[in-house]
C-alpha cells in the first residue's frame, strides 16, 4: 500500500518535470498507482523473477492507450510520468557499486539483471501498444495517399 | 533553413515544417511528428510527403519544393507535444486556418507550463519519495530531496548554457552524489538508496519509452539512435555518480554495503 503511494505520488511529480499538463498528470497518477499494484501483487510470488516487471509495464501502458484516447491526447503524457518508479535504478547503483570495489563478476552479473528488467518494463510497453492500440482505435484513421 | 532554388517557398509549407520540429525537438515520437505533417499538408491543401528522424525532416510537396530542417536539440517537454498535437487536430479538420495555426506555433517556442522553480521542487520531491521507495527511512529522504534538487537544477543550468547532455548529465550525477555521502558520512546508513533516488532524476525516460514506441511503429533508425543515446546517458550518469563514491570509498570513508 505504502508502495502504491510512494510509486503513484513519484510519478505525478516527475509528470511535473516532464511538464504535462495537470489533468494528465494526475491521470499519469492513476496508471502508475494501478500498475505498481499489480506489480507489487505479483512480487510477493516467488520465482517469478522479472514477471512482476513485465505485468506492471504492461498494465502501465495498456491504461496509457485507453487514457490518451479517452482524454484525445498523446500517449507519452501517460506512459512516461508512470513508468518511472519500475525504471530499476537502485539495481542500477548496486551494480555501480559492486563494480567500484573490485567485485568485477558480481557487479556484471547486477548490471546484467538491471539490463534485463529494463528489457522487460520495454517488452511490457511494446506489448501494450501493439495490442491494445487497435482495440481501443476501433477504425484506423485514414492515411493521407501516397504521392508520386 | 530551406532547401529550394527556384521559386520562393510557398508558406504552408514552412509552417508544417516548424510544427515537425517543435514536437520533434519536444520528443514526441517519429511516427507521431511524420503523421502529423502529413495531416497538416492535407489540410493546407499542399499534399507532402515528410521523412523524420530524430536529428532532421524532410517534408516534399509532389512536384514541388522540398523543405529541410535540422535539428540539433532533444529535449522532454512534453506539454509542447501535447500543445502542438491539439491545434494540428483542430488544422486537420479545418477548424484552424495556417495563418492561425503559424500564429499559435510562434508563441509556443521556449513554452514551460511549470516554472522552473516548480520543477525543481518536483524533481527533489521525486527523489526523495523514490529514495524511500528503494529502502531509505524518512530520516535519510531530506538527503534525497537535496540530491534531486541538486541534479535537476545542475542539468537545467548547464542545458540553458548549451553545455552538451552527455557532459551535463556527467556532472550533475557527480554532484548529485554529494548529499548521498553526506547522509553516508553521517552514519545515517542508507546512503545507497538516497544515491538511487536521486538519480532517478537524470533517468532519459521520455527517450527510452519513445524509442520503444518508434521501435514498434516500424521505425527502426529513430528506435535505434534513441535507444542508444538513452544507454549513453544511462553510462554517463552512472560514470558520474561512480567517481565521488569511488574517492570515498578509497579514503575509507563510511558506505551502506
Amino acid at each position: 500500500m505504502m508502495g502504491v503511494a510512494l510509486a503513484a505520488l513519484s510519478a505525478l511529480l516527475f509528470g511535473v518535470v516532464y511538464q504535462c499538463p495537470w489533468r494528465a498528470v494526475l491521470l499519469a497518477g492513476v496508471v502508475a498507482a494501478l500498475g505498481w499494484s499489480v506489480y507489487a501483487e505479483l512480487g510477493q510470488v516467488p520465482h517469478l523473477t522479472v514477471l512482476p516487471d513485465f505485468a506492471g509495464a504492461l498494465t502501465v501502458g495498456a491504461l496509457a492507450e485507453v487514457a490518451a484516447v479517452w482524454r484525445r491526447q498523446p500517449v507519452p503524457l501517460f506512459v512516461v510520468p508512470a513508468i518511472i518508479p519500475f525504471v530499476p535504478g537502485y539495481t542500477a547503483y548496486q551494480s555501480m557499486l559492486t563494480l567500484i570495489r573490485g567485485h568485477f563478476v558480481a557487479g556484471l552479473s547486477l548490471g546484467l539483471s538491471a539490463l534485463v528488467i529494463a528489457g522487460s518494463l520495454a517488452v511490457g510497453l511494446a506489448m501494450a501498444t501493439a495490442v491494445v492500440r487497435p482495440l481501443v482505435h476501433r477504425r484506423p484513421p485514414p492515411r493521407p495517399p501516397r504521392l508520386t | 533553413m530551406s532547401t529550394t532554388r527556384h521559386d520562393p517557398l510557398p508558406d504552408p509549407l514552412t509552417t508544417i515544417a516548424e510544427a515537425g520540429v517543435l514536437l520533434l525537438t519536444a520528443g514526441a515520437e517519429t511516427s507521431r511528428v511524420e503523421d502529423t505533417m502529413e495531416r497538416l499538408a492535407m489540410a493546407f491543401g499542399v499534399p507532402a510527403q515528410a521523412m523524420v528522424m530524430p536529428t532532421a525532416l524532410f517534408l516534399h510537396q509532389a512536384g514541388g519544393p522540398t523543405v529541410m530542417q535540422r535539428v540539433r536539440r532533444r529535449g522532454n517537454n512534453l506539454a509542447v507535444v501535447e500543445l502542438v498535437n491539439g491545434w494540428s487536430r483542430e488544422a486537420a479538420i479545418g477548424q484552424l486556418p495556417p495563418a492561425a495555426f503559424q500564429e499559435r506555433l510562434s508563441s509556443v517556442a521556449g513554452y514551460r507550463r511549470y516554472s522552473p522553480a516548480l520543477e525543481v521542487a518536483a524533481a527533489g520531491l521525486a527523489a526523495a519519495l523514490l529514495a524511500v521507495l528503494f529502502g531509505a527511512t524518512w530520516e535519510s529522504a531530506p538527503f534525497a530531496l537535496l540530491s534531486g534538487v541538486v541534479a535537476q537544477s545542475v542539468r537545467a543550468l548547464f542545458r540553458a548554457h548549451g553545455v552538451s547532455p552527455g557532459v551535463t548529465d556527467f556532472l550533475g550525477a557527480m554532484l548529485a552524489c554529494l548529499p548521498a555521502l553526506l547522509d553516508a558520512g553521517l552514519g545515517l546508513g542508507h546512503g545507497g538508496a538516497v544515491l538511487a533516488g536521486g538519480l532517478m532524476v537524470l533517468v532519459p525516460g521520455v527517450m527510452l519509452t519513445t524509442g520503444v514506441r518508434d521501435g514498434i511503429a516500424g521505425d527502426l533508425l529513430s528506435s535505434v539512435s534513441r535507444l542508444l543515446e538513452a544507454a549513453l546517458v544511462a553510462a554517463a550518469v552512472a560514470a558520474g555518480a561512480a567517481l565521488p563514491l569511488y574517492l570515498y570509498i578509497l579514503s575509507h570513508g563510511r558506505w551502506p554495503a
